[in-house]
């Protein structure tokens, strides 16, 4: 019936659509556009209002600016519950800034759900998996990217008000947009001492002068901004003062040891939100979550004292390493060694806390400028400024009155300078991120039942032996979860009739005649908990001595893996590892 | 002293009595309504709602204050913290009795907890697990309710214990399965287990399980039972992710939050005392090392002092030392010491009284089948003393000898050291020479009586509570397991002593408390000295001084900078100043009369009115005016 179904949707979708690439989307939706909380928020919700049968959206929880979150669960009903299949979480913009990471998440909702039906690759993935899509992590910090004055780097954090300089007040002291252009640009003084001067091939910038020449006659006072509380410092206290991206649970570290934790792990309504979502979706199995600058794929650790076990360092690195051949330009990276040592972050929370393989992709690089595998020159990336942006990224500098300063120079790189993937850029960047998302996926455990035996042994004795095999790179239960006792392990189950009865039961290495049963010493040989799942690409081989006669049933249960179900006849047989197309839609196993 | 001792008798005698019309002679332990109706019934006190147990209870706080010239919302104050241990009913008992103490006492034996400073009770932190000591089938209950699958089978609280020979209490079985056999009886105390020692011929005969049925029948008993979340392992420092009872994360449980919650949204909280399973009060604490990210696993170097002053004075008042003391990782009172940095104390309030001064502190194995819900970890101080091979002198006081040595140039550092071998006599000598404790490591093995913490527990129940803390062995034919023996202790013997001492207990730590109270902080601005320069050009010099006990900050708080600073703030124009800063913070500042001075260069007319401003999150904010004049000497 299920299958039927199924068929029935792939044949709705199909005739709709009977178009060539690229594919038609019900929702029209651009690529070189960067959309604001508001936009993003209408974006999703006209593809949930497009795509009901796949897709659905709910608020998990209000940021400190009483922002919703939102939540898109993308899910083809027909084929099981979101629950009930394997799951990825994908995520951006936890850092406010960081803007593309929402687009990219919005990108891949919107084209899994116009290629459903379509593109048979989409259309497996999608029956076989659901997916978590929470574009924009921090509603508030995007927002002030958006509509206040910022920078490329602010705002990072949220808005929740904190007392940077330690005086008793709170966000007292911002910058501020002295010319009023949206950009939080920087101040320069004609200074007798100073040390800087106009650069004499680029007037656009200064340089500084050598430590043997005259002054320069310029000094550089800072960001754009006021001494708002009239206490002799300049910005000292603006909004927030915290990185979201700290405030998870996992090696979490106090603020004198990590900046930007905040009190206490989740004690932001945004980080808690999506915490308590996932320890609520033990079914996800994958994350990704998207961050801007570097081209990087990030995997933990992320502190050198932490260990991973090395088979989930294998997992990660061999999915991180496909990363990089599809995203140009982007190199797999581990935290604390290529990086920076981060304490309480998102990806340590995903995998050190509940078990989950996760990455952290750093979106846009520099690289990209030329499509050359080296950071530009400063010269290189000016002409790229000018004669591929149009010179639209930089503000040049004018005078401006300053309440303190008196007469000053306001000006250089606009917000959207860097960090941010140029706008005629973004798609292609989206899609390659997307796809590597989907490879992800893809590898998340899928189990199936492989062969099956049957041997009389006795007088209604039977030896019954079941495979379980899954075929992706990704376990049913991560060497994390299953060392730490991370959520519920794999259970399976041999349901016995009123007339028959499971004696022992346990594992077996082959079929072979010398092979003995590896006996699980158990209280309950009809339920075998399987603490580390099935391995990367592995199957195991469980074995049931059973007494009596008819019938029994078997259900594999993983947290992570999915359920499955077979009915095996008390009878002589061997039936082998069913050998299918391998992206067919799973079917009720008979 | 007296007042406090014959207020308090009069306040309970009034209880009694009342108690006596419904035929409970003695006092009884309160159930968590009991004790939440009693909080509501407080005069002239406030009470608010902090959070809700799993079940629903309200989380409540008490505030108490007197009227004074300090207006209440400018003190700071200080937490008492019960009940986070759901066994610790002792605890929630004292902390609830203290405010009737207080508040029944004159008020001048008060004032500088309640007229200078305010206190904040919250007598329940976890509700629900004290609860279970009113079940009809009592047994200890330390978690909370958060279903959790302890056996890791999948299933959450399938297995508890039951009370199968109906006498009220889940105690243990002796099963005697010679193929599991683990344990056998103390030939010297048949009532208790030892492990069997191959060298003496011993061999195990049984095994030991709690009390109770398999109910999810996979061959272990009551492996899985109610809860939970030790919510001591469930804070911030030194939590352990992933451990047994630490919960999901950091605060993941209602009442441990709330808790944090309460005490991070009031800032003015600058002294914290806990009631429950930790100690840090009845033997010095030390400086034990670092965390793998640098914090401090327990005091940083420079609060050991302070810690052991307070330690003392505590010994003194309580006449309570030597309590074991539990490690304190993940629990309330190490956050509160290491990252909300004020001075943060915990007591278990009661220990087993001395019985056994003949007998040799030798820990010996004892019950090894405890329950989930037992403290861990618990670690006898004897037990850390080290052989040296000198004599029965102990490694640890050799260590000591030789870096005295060192930093005295007797001998090198280095490598030095281990080529010296002194004899027994010479150790003796240099010990006593230097001034060093000689710590010997006892030897137990000539003792012919069981001397484990089991039997002076035994001892004490025998000698002074007429037995009734533990049950006697009695064959039970047991449903699954057919003949075994069902007994052990009584729940809670171990954790609270008889209710007649509760009224002594709370009387010594209202002296206590109001102890902790006369050493806060007392930080003041001097009157500022003012001397004229040059015209219009003025040189103005305050200090902020320190009159209590306590530093403002402690040394783990400057360190991490979580005890916020005094801001001492020049409220005139910036552009006057002509040096110095118009925002000064003070990180910390020592007690007795410490000062620290700031100097301001400044322009203005002669008796132009200049306020400076000393503010404090916990401490409140003060406002001096003056003209600009010249002052005469020192005025501080």
């Amino acid at each position: 019936m299920k299958r039927f179904l199924a068929t029935l949707c792939l044949c709705f979708f199909a005739s709709t659509s009977f178009a060539q690439a690229p594919y038609p989307s019900k929702v029209d939706l651009r690529f070189d556009h960067w959309y604001d909380y508001a936009e993003m928020t209408q974006a999703m919700h006209n593809l949930v209002d497009a795509y009901p049968e796949l897709l659905s959206i709910e608020s998990i929880g209000k940021s400190v600016g009483e922002r919703d979150i939102w939540l898109v669960t993308l899910n083809n009903p027909v084929t099981g519950s979101d629950r009930d299949k394997t799951a990825m979480f994908i995520d951006g913009n936890i850092h406010g800034n960081e803007i593309q990471a929402a687009e990219t998440v919005l990108y891949s909702i919107w084209y899994l759900c116009k290629s459903y039906g379509v593109i048979d690759r989409i259309t497996e993935l999608v029956d076989e998996r659901s997916f978590y899509f929470v574009p924009m992590e921090n509603p508030d910090g995007r927002e002030v990217w958006f509509h206040q004055p910022a920078n490329p780097h602010f705002l990072r954090g949220g808005i929740r008000p904190v007392d940077n300089d330690h005086d008793g007040l709170l966000d007292e002291d911002g910058p501020d947009d002295l010319d009023g252009d949206g950009h939080i640009t920087s101040m320069w003084i004609k200074d007798e001492l100073g040390r800087y001067e106009i650069d004499e091939d680029d007037p656009r910038f200064f340089t500084r002068v050598d430590a043997d020449d005259p002054p320069g006659g310029w000094s550089r006072l800072g960001e754009e901004g006021i001494d708002n509380d009239d206490d002799g410092r300049v910005n000292e206290d603006g909004i927030g003062g915290y990185d979201p991206n700290r405030n998870w649970p996992a090696d979490w570290q106090p603020e004198w040891i990590q900046y930007g934790a905040t009190d206490y792990p989740f004690s932001l309504p945004e980080t808690r939100a999506i915490g308590e979502f996932l320890l609520d979706h033990p079914n996800v199995a994958a994350c990704q979550s998207y961050h801007n600058a570097g081209g990087m794929i990030l995997q933990g650790p992320s502190a050198a004292y932490i260990k991973y076990p090395r088979s989930d360092s294998r997992v990660h690195t061999s999915i991180a390493q496909k990363g990089s051949e599809m995203l140009p330009f982007y190199e797999p990276m581990i935290g604390y060694k290529d990086l920076y040592t981060v304490h309480g972050g998102e990806g340590g929370f995903m995998y050190e806390t509940l078990g989950i393989v996760s990455f952290t992709n750093e979106l846009w690089t520099d690289k990209r400028m030329y499509s050359k595998d080296r950071n530009p020159s400063r010269d290189e990336r000016t002409q790229f400024r000018d004669l591929l942006q149009f010179e639209d990224v930089f503000v040049p500098y004018h005078e401006v009155d300053h309440p303190t300063y008196g007469e000053i120079m306001v000006g250089g790189t606009k917000k959207y300078s860097s960090r941010v993937t140029p706008p005629w850029m973004l798609e292609e960047g989206c899609h390659r991120n997307f796809a590597f998302t989907m490879f992800h996926a893809d590898e998340m455990p899928l189990l199936e039942w492989g062969a099956l035996d049957v041997k009389k042994i006795g007088n209604q004795l039977w030896k019954v032996t079941v495979e379980v095999s899954n075929e992706k790179i990704i376990p049913s239960r991560t060497a994390m979860a299953a060392n730490h006792h991370i959520g519920s392990p794999d259970i399976l189950e041999c349901i016995t009739a009123g007339t028959n009865d499971v004696a022992t039961s346990g594992t077996v290495r082959s079929l072979q005649k010398t092979t003995k049963l590896d006996v699980i010493e158990s209280e309950h040989p009809q339920r075998i908990l399987v603490n580390k799942g099935i391995g990367s690409k592995e199957s195991t081989l469980f074995q049931f001595i059973i007494s009596g006669f008819g019938e029994v049933d078997f259900a594999y249960k993983a947290e992570k893996g999915g359920t499955l179900h077979r009915t095996v006849q008390l009878k002589e047989q061997f039936v082998p590892k069913p050998i299918e197309h391998k992206r067919a839609i799973p079917t009720d196993a008979s | 002293m007296i007042t406090i001792c014959l207020l308090a008798t009069a306040l309970f005698a009034f209880q009694d009595s009342e108690k006596q019309i419904s035929q409970k002679p003695k006092r009884q332990w309160r159930t968590p309504i009991e004790i939440a109706n009693q909080v509501r019934s407080f005069d002239s006190v406030t009470t608010t709602t902090i959070g809700f147990s799993k079940n629903g209870m309200p989380i409540q706080c008490i505030e108490v204050a007197r009227e004074s010239k300090t207006p209440i919302e400018n003190r700071a104050a200080i937490l008492v913290v019960a009940g986070i241990d759901g066994h610790h009913l002792l605890g929630t008992e004292v902390a609830t009795d203290l405010v009737a103490v207080l508040l029944a006492l004159p008020a001048e034996e008060t004032a500088p907890l309640l007229e200078e400073h305010k206190l904040y009770v919250i007598p329940q932190v976890n509700p629900d697990a004290a609860a279970f000591y009113f079940n009809p089938v009592q047994h200890e209950q330390l978690r909370n309710l958060t279903p959790s699958d302890n056996d890791h089978d999948g299933e959450k609280d399938e297995d508890g214990g039951e009370d199968l020979n109906g006498d009220g209490f889940i105690t243990m079985m002796r099963v005697p399965d010679l193929e599991k056999a683990t344990h056998l009886a103390d030939p010297d105390e048949p009532r208790l287990q030892i492990k069997p020692d191959p060298l003496k011929n011993q061999a195990a005969s049984f095994v030991v399980y709690t009390e109770g049925i398999d109910d999810d029948g996979d061959g272990k008993y009551n492996e899985d039972g109610r809860g939970g979340v030790d919510l001591n392992k469930n804070f911030m420092h030194g939590y352990k992710e992933h451990g047994d009872g630490a919960g999901h994360w950091q605060l993941s449980e209602s009442e441990s939050k709330a808790l944090a919650d309460f005490v991070l949204t009031h800032q003015e909280i600058a002294a914290i005392v806990v009631y429950g399973q930790h100690d840090t009060l009845s033997k010095p604490l030390t400086e034990n090392g670092k965390n793998n990210s640098g914090a401090p696993k327990k005091l940083a170097e420079d609060d050991v002092e302070l810690y052991k002053i307070i330690s003392e004075k505590f010994v003194e008042l309580t006449e309570l030392k030597d309590v074991n003391q539990p490690n304190w990782d993940g629990s309330f009172v190490a956050w509160s010491y290491a990252q909300f940095g004020v001075p943060s104390f915990s007591t278990p309030l009661w220990s087993r009284p001395k019985v056994e001064d003949t007998i040799e502190e030798t820990k010996t194995e004892g019950d090894e089948s405890k329950d989930n819900n037992e403290p861990s970890e618990v670690v006898s101080q004897d037990e850390e003393l080290t052989p040296s091979g000198v004599g029965d002198i102990s490694q640890e006081t050799m260590d000591e000898l030789f870096e005295a040595a060192i930093a005295a140039g007797y001998i090198d550092g280095g490598e030095a050291k281990d080529e010296m071998t002194p004899s027994l006599e010479e150790t003796e000598m240099y010990c006593k020479m230097m001034g060093i404790e000689i710590k010997r490591v006892k030897n137990g093995k000539d003792k012919n009586k069981s001397t484990s913490e089991d039997a002076k527990w035994l001892e004490y129940s025998d000698t002074q509570r007429e037995a009734k803390g533990f049950i006697e062995w009695v064959p039970f034919e047991h449903p699954q397991l057919g003949a075994v023996e069902i007994g052990g202790w009584v729940p809670y013997f171990k954790t609270l002593p008889p209710t007649e001492a509760i009224v002594g207990i709370t009387e010594k730590q209202t002296t206590f408390v109001i102890d902790i109270a006369s050493r806060l902080p007392k930080v003041r601005l001097s009157s500022p000295r003012i001397e004229k320069l040059s015209n219009g050009l003025w040189e103005v010099q305050v200090a902020v001084i320190n009159d209590g006990w306590f530093p403002t900050g402690t040394a783990i708080a400057k360190k991490n900078k979580r005890a916020r600073p005094f801001v001492v703030r020049l409220d005139i124009p910036n552009d006057t100043i002509v040096s110095g800063q118009k925002v000064n913070r003070v990180w910390s500042l020592n007690g007795g009369g410490t000062r620290t001075w700031f100097k301001w260069i400044l322009q203005g007319k002669p008796n132009q009115n200049i306020a400076i401003t000393l503010f404090s999150e916990k401490f409140g904010s003060k406002t001096i005016s003056v003209p600009l004049k010249e002052t005469k000497g020192s005025t501080a």
